[in-house]
């Protein structure tokens, strides 16, 4: 049975009006979103024995991945914000405790397919993740950094869920479809420094 | 490749119809190089997506440093009257404490990033063989010109592959570089090696397996710095340093 859609409040409608819209209008959401519930850090200590930096990581990993959702229209509004990203956070906090518990470390994350395409068939989505697990993480980022500045901005934004057009506007491109050439050869110029020795 | 890149972009920006899904399935099937593409340009949106979110999270840590005192008063706010001075100490208190353990935390992997820092900025060394390309491959890595350096080193070991100092600098430019998997075999190779009055090879491949941080990796490291620590090994003092945070 699906659940009906709650009426949002005030303040949580002004926070998703806010991430929906672009450049300075969408980081003034995300700081407010921010900034709404950061009691839960608190209760990250309290009720599930974090220390306070990870009670933070657990709540700022909570938010990123919460605005990630409300961009992409994955907020479906069937509970207030707060409910619904305090059981983001409730499960950050759960991974955080297993990890701890078995030792495992924190920082290393592993980039699985079906977060990004769900409609692809099993048999597909395996020899993708297969090349996937072979990526040099930190080569990639170390040769995004030598990117060059715009080509980084540009594929961080498009990676954050900005539009071609909406990038055409933050960088000062006249066209989206400027932007998109850019982006692509962007990624290609990527690709070469990455299998450069 | 260009062409693959806009036609696999157009896939993931748009609600793909179920032909279009059903051919780009055949084609990952099908073509290992279109594959090789889409697991790029899906690890290249990771990478620069996990940048973006390392950046905003410096920008929550300073809301939320910048928040600490108020908070810390909200906390008490039912009691506030009963609980003034208790509640302005836990303020204090709280202040102190996060200076000196949430910004500051002694991590294994601080740790590691302090001793990298702080030993492998520029580069000494005694001289055996090969003087002329080691002092070449120093130079360049003193000069920041790292894969000409590891080039060079790496040239080095073909024609001697237990050469110490060519072992040793080939995998510290290795972890300089972020390539830990090559850098853990170089040290381990470095640290077989006998009759050295000074090798650090079993400490630095700790080191790596600290910055790789993969799964087993903090354990590994730990078992290695216990036994550097046992046979008083090259660094055992570091190595004591970091079994504390392990």
């Amino acid at each position: 049975m699906e659940l009906p859609r709650i009426v949002l409040h005030t303040a949580d409608q002004e926070i998703i009006n806010k991430l929906l819209g672009s450049g300075l209008t969408r980081n003034s959401g995300e700081e407010q979103f921010f900034k709404a519930y950061l009691y839960f850090v608190r209760e990250g200590v309290q009720k599930y024995s974090l220390n306070e930096e990870e009670a933070f990581d657990a709540y700022s990993d909570s938010i990123l991945s919460a605005i990630e959702k409300i961009t992409g229209n994955g907020f479906e509004g069937r509970s207030s914000l707060k409910t619904w990203l305090y059981q983001i956070f409730h499960h950050k906090c759960v991974d955080l405790i297993r990890k701890k518990t078995t030792n495992k470390g924190s920082v290393h994350k592993t980039v699985t397919v079906t977060e990004m395409f769900s409609q692809i068939s099993d048999s597909a989505k395996s020899i993708v993740q297969k090349l996937i697990d072979k990526a040099d993480w930190d080569l990639l980022r170390e040769k995004l950094h030598q990117l060059g500045e715009n080509c980084r901005q540009m594929l961080m934004l498009s990676a954050d869920g900005y539009s071609d057009r909406d990038i055409a506007g933050q960088l000062g491109y006249k066209t989206a479809d400027v932007v998109k050439t850019s982006r692509l050869r962007c990624l290609e110029k990527l690709r070469q420094l990455y299998k450069s020795p | 490749m260009v062409d693959n890149y806009g036609y696999i972009d157009d896939f993931f920006k748009s609600t793909p119809s179920p032909e279009q899904i059903k051919e780009f399935e055949h084609r990952i099937e099908s073509e290992p190089a279109f594959a090789e593409d889409v697991a790029f340009y899906l690890s290249a949106m990771q990478a620069a997506k996990g940048i973006l979110h390392e950046g905003k999270k410096e920008g929550f840590k300073e809301i939320y440093q910048q928040s600490l005192p108020a908070e810390s008063v909200k906390i008490n706010r039912p009691l506030k009257r009963l609980w003034y001075y208790v509640a302005a100490a836990a303020v204090i208190l709280g202040i102190v404490i996060s200076r000196l353990t949430f910004f500051q935390p002694a991590t294994a992997g601080k740790l590691a990033d302090k001793y990298i820092q702080e030993n492998f900025i520029s580069l000494n060394v005694e001289l055996g063989g090969h003087e002329d390309s080691l002092q070449t491959g120093i130079h360049l890595f003193n000069d920041g010109k790292l894969p000409e350096a590891l080039e060079l080193f790496e040239s080095i070991l073909k024609s001697d592959s237990s050469n110490f100092q060519a072992l040793r600098i080939a995998g510290i430019v290795c972890l300089k570089r972020g390539q830990y998997d090559k850098a853990i075999l170089y040290f381990k190779d470095l640290a077989s090696l006998q009759g050295y009055h000074y090798n650090p090879g079993m400490f630095y491949e700790a080191i790596a397996l600290l910055k790789r941080d993969g799964p087993g990796d903090k354990d590994e490291a730990k078992r290695l710095c216990k036994q550097v620590v046992a046979q008083q090994l090259d660094e055992s003092d570091y190595a004591q340093k970091l079994l504390k945070t392990l």
